[in-house]
């Protein structure tokens, strides 16, 4: 339960009372490698393998249940096949193995089949859920009224978990109230899945602006620009953010698209025809992606001018690894290609904290960056030996450290008499506080146009924008595989995936494979998309200036498509996904009603 | 898990024959359906008889009559690129282009793809229905939305190929042999509706093996086409498919046949559009006559009522489409 102002009053301030029910259906993170891992024991000491976003969580989950110090478990992750969050924790299965492989004194392999899967390991949970909203004739918000009913399974947690954060923090609003249930039944458990609770408040949230804008007769966009905080209204103090990018993700992000040209075209082509053309946007913030200590980096440099960068952090397949060698690039002038990097191996990597939450890069990058820097006092105090000179005066250029007064004196890493003696030089970084009463969060806008069969209910999504403030791009290319794959996922929660149970009979999930759950295929997502990074300078979030990604991606999607589809159809679609089976009722009724 | 089980490779049809004789013997095409009915359990299987190896099923050819005969091995893939196909039996061409994705059509046989097992999802998984020898169909009250608004009596399946509607429009027919020799059956009479025998889907007593198709030589001012809708645009069956074959004479329609995918337990040839369509000029209003025809006496369950709009829909813009 969360209330603010006076919402009764708020509705009474309004010119334009809206209210809708939605649903979000269940969906499975579906990840392209199962969940699993090898266990084997040397003696006392347990190794595993485990496919994971954290090895450090899996090692403490592994010692509380087996009662073993924690240097007794080794967990190495190394590469993975995906996780979006179902793999933030051991599973039953570790135990088993570690177990079975105690007993047999053999390795021990345990792989979940695509089924176990789909029941044992999480779920994006079904949200139902009902919003009034009050605006007045300019735009102004007045009041959100807000109820969600949600399940974590047979288990305690998650059902609802931050399915109403959209409703609170994005729009300025003065009166705001949401109340969200769990409800208990004989299925999976929750697990965080990319964003969770986001993209299902702003499946409701988002439709329902877009209600609200043709009811007062508002582009969709402006709408959304008259109502932007500068602050987080939900969180105690309303302290503000350290940037905010969410004007530029509306407004440039609509003019990348062509957004009002688009509107006019379909305007001027009229309600003609089967086939019919429909553009869609909706906007959206991630709670997260400020990153927070603790991170603990080793950078070494050896003898010969490469380098080794020592993470305990998982890439969990978003290209971690290439971001932290940028960094290291960036600040010690040397070639990415001469790095290499060590990760998500307890036994010979730093401790971290699991990537979710689209913490991972400004939560180690900023380490990684100070460890650079404190290698680079080392080697300024070695070179000032070496060139008998004062180390202020010393400056790094390309692999070499020179004199500022005097550009004779240089001298390559490579010969510094200190690394050459030592053989390495180690430089460690650790992962500085939060700036104080600020939030680091990403915004997000997308864009869509889809066409719709108004006789068969057929949707293609033919193009998207995603104009993403996710603070510096780091590297453009995992940045941009980022939002592509954001994007096709928002549009599998929109147009393809469903959980489906047996309601009647046996409560069993009947679409356990990968034809019956249907994640989007190639052709369900368009060739066209475009990615427009936002780019205000954050000085204060961290000393990278980068905000989390991988999330925000995925928030504004569904709701863009379903926004879109209205607009071609004029029916609103409040209820996951927007395949024929749904549309093509929706149409056939609309069509009765004339 | 995949159970155990002997293979053997026939060298021959005869032997083949033979072997699938034995108590529980499977054969073995392409094997994209039957790895997936063995892995999901559908039935037992104690001997997987491949016949992949037997050249003489494979291939496409014309026939003394004029026709084609198409080897039941032939690949999917390759009855979809066919010229022939594609210029004399449109609705083929495109009913194959529309199966499944490119590694299916690849590795699937149009044999394979008439014989195929249904999707039901209470028939693959884990609940002892009716058509496995249970004693309900859990679909009648159960999760519907994917099955049947026709023909379903006591097991609500579609049947899940794309061809055999394209093929029945055509009137093609399949040569079947067997332990007492070889066969010719319509491929409209080739699958069995659940009303006569809900443990089988097809006319194939045990050992019999599907042959060739035969199509018959196209009739003098043949059109023909096949559309599926589907809930995702790649990889999935039919929610609602129709196969058109129609002879046009000037603008007369004076021969015709629709076949849905996606309504029936079987293809299921719709004798009402086709009594509004034979013998008409096809305008707008005749074909969603005949489009409201087609659904007129369907049976619907609590979640797939969609399909009669869809079905109404589909065929109205496949028939103006096509005239």
């Amino acid at each position: 339960m969360y209330e603010r102002g006076d919402v009764a009053r708020g509705f009474t301030e309004a010119y334009v009372v809206l209210e809708e029910n939605y649903r979000t259906e269940c969906e499975i993170h579906t990840p392209m490698e199962p969940h699993g891992c090898v266990a084997k024991w040397d003696g006392d000491r347990l190794t595993i393998w485990e496919s994971t976003q954290g090895v450090y969580r899996i090692q403490q989950n592994v010692a509380n249940v087996l009662n073993l110090p924690l240097s007794k478990v080794r967990v190495i992750g190394h590469y993975m096949g995906g996780g979006f969050g179902s793999k933030l924790q051991a599973g039953k299965y570790t135990i088993i193995a570690a177990l079975l492989a105690k007993i047999t004194g053999r390795p021990v392999k345990m792989i979940l089949s695509r089924e176990e899967t789909y029941l044992t390991v999480g779920n994006r949970p079904p949200s139902n859920m009902t919003l009034k909203a009050g605006v007045k004739k300019d735009g102004t918000l007045t009041a959100l009224d807000f109820t969600c009913t949600g399940t974590g399974g047979a288990y305690p947690a998650g059902g609802t978990s931050l399915v109403d954060w959209e409703v609170r923090d994005l729009y300025k609003c003065p009166n705001v109230r949401t109340a969200c249930a769990d409800v208990y039944i004989n299925a999976g458990p929750a697990r965080p899945f990319r964003a969770p609770g986001h993209p299902e408040g702003s499946w409701a949230l988002e439709q329902m602006l877009d209600a609200l804008a043709e009811a007062i007769d508002m582009d969709p966009v402006d709408l959304r620009l008259k109502n932007i905080s500068l602050v987080s209204q939900a969180r105690d103090g309303q302290p503000p953010y350290t940037s905010s990018g969410f004007k530029d993700c509306l407004a440039e992000g609509a003019r990348a698209f062509g957004w009002k040209q688009a509107r006019q075209q379909i305007a001027a082509a009229g309600k003609q025809g089967i086939i019919r053309r429909g553009v869609g946007m909706a906007g959206g913030h991630w709670i997260a992606g400020g990153g927070r200590p603790p991170s603990t980096i080793i950078l070494k440099l050896f003898a010969d001018g490469s380098v080794n960068l020592n993470m305990g952090a998982s890439d969990i397949g978003t290209g971690t690894k290439t971001v932290m060698s940028l960094v290291v690039a960036e600040e010690l002038g040397v070639k990415p290609e001469t790095i290499q990097i060590e990760h998500a191996d307890t036994g010979s990597t730093q401790y971290a904290t699991p990537s979710g939450g689209s913490k991972t890069v400004p939560t180690e990058s900023p380490a990684v960056r100070a460890a650079a820097i404190s290698l680079k006092q080392q080697l300024l105090e070695i070179a000032a030996q070496d060139l008998k000179v004062d180390p202020s005066t010393l400056y790094f250029s390309a692999g070499s450290i020179v004199s500022r007064n005097d550009p004779s004196k240089k001298i390559n890493f490579t010969d510094l008499s200190g690394l050459k003696k030592r053989g390495v030089v180690v430089g460690i970084g650790y992962g500085g506080p939060n700036p104080a009463n600020r939030v680091t969060n990403p915004f997000a806008a997308q864009f869509c146009e889809v066409e719709v069969n108004t006789a068969t209910g057929e949707v293609r999504v033919i193009r998207f924008l995603g104009a993403h403030d996710s603070g510096r791009v780091m590297s453009r290319l995992t940045y941009d595989n980022q939002v592509f794959g954001g994007i096709t996922m928002g549009i599998g929660l929109a147009t393809t995936e469903a959980r489906i149970l047996d309601k009647n009979h046996t409560g069993k999930m009947v679409n356990r494979n990968w034809h019956d759950y249907k994640l989007p295929t190639a052709l369900d997502v368009p060739e066209d998309i475009v990615s427009l990074p936002i780019e205000p300078d954050d000085t204060e979030a961290n000393t990278t200036g980068a905000k989390g990604l991988g999330e925000p991606v995925t928030i504004p999607t569904a709701a863009a498509v379903a926004n879109a589809v209205y607009h071609a159809t004029g029916v609103r679609i409040t209820q996951t996904p927007i395949h024929p089976v749904r549309l093509c009722r929706l149409l056939a009724e609309r069509r009765k009603e004339g | 898990m995949v159970p155990s089980f002997s293979y053997i490779q026939a060298r021959s049809l005869d032997e083949a024959i033979r072997y699938l004789a034995l108590d529980g013997a499977r054969a073995h095409a392409g094997g994209t359906d039957l790895l997936g009915c063995l892995r999901d359990r559908v039935f037992d299987v104690a001997t997987v008889v491949s016949i992949a190896g037997l050249k003489e099923l494979r291939g496409i050819g014309a026939t003394p009559a004029g026709g084609l005969r198409i080897g039941s091995l032939t690949t999917i893939a390759e009855v979809a690129r066919n010229p022939v196909i594609r210029s004399k039996y449109g609705a083929l061409s495109m009913a194959a282009s529309e199966v499944a994705s490119p590694q299916l059509r690849h590795q699937g046989t149009i044999g394979g793809n008439l014989c195929q097992k249904p999707r039901c999802w209470y028939y693959r998984g884990e609940f002892h229905c009716l058509r496995k020898g249970g004693d309900q169909c859990y679909a009648v009250d159960g999760e519907n939305p994917y099955h049947c608004i026709f023909g379903g009596d006591n097991c609500f399946i579609v049947h899940p190929s794309d061809t055999a509607p394209a093929l029945v429009a055509l009137q093609a027919s399949v040569t079947i042999a067997g332990p007492n020799g070889r066969r010719t059956v319509a491929v409209e009479n080739f699958h069995i509706p659940p009303s006569e025998d809900y443990t089988s889907e097809t006319v194939l007593e045990p050992a019999e093996i599907v042959t060739e198709i035969v199509l018959p030589p196209p009739a003098e001012g043949l059109r023909s086409s096949y559309r599926k809708v589907r809930a995702r645009r790649a990889w999935d069956f039919a929610l609602a498919g129709v196969a058109l074959a129609i002879v046009f004479t000037g603008d007369q329609a004076t021969d015709c046949r629709v076949v849905l995918s996606g309504a029936a337990p079987v293809p299921w040839r719709s004798a009402e559009a086709e009594k509004v369509i034979k013998g008409s000029r096809l305008d707008r209003d005749r074909a969603a006559k005949a489009a409201e025809a087609a659904v007129k006496n369907a049976e619907p369950m609590e979640q797939n009522e969609y399909k009669i709009p869809l079905f109404r829909g589909l065929i109205e813009q496949q028939l103006m489409a096509i005239a």
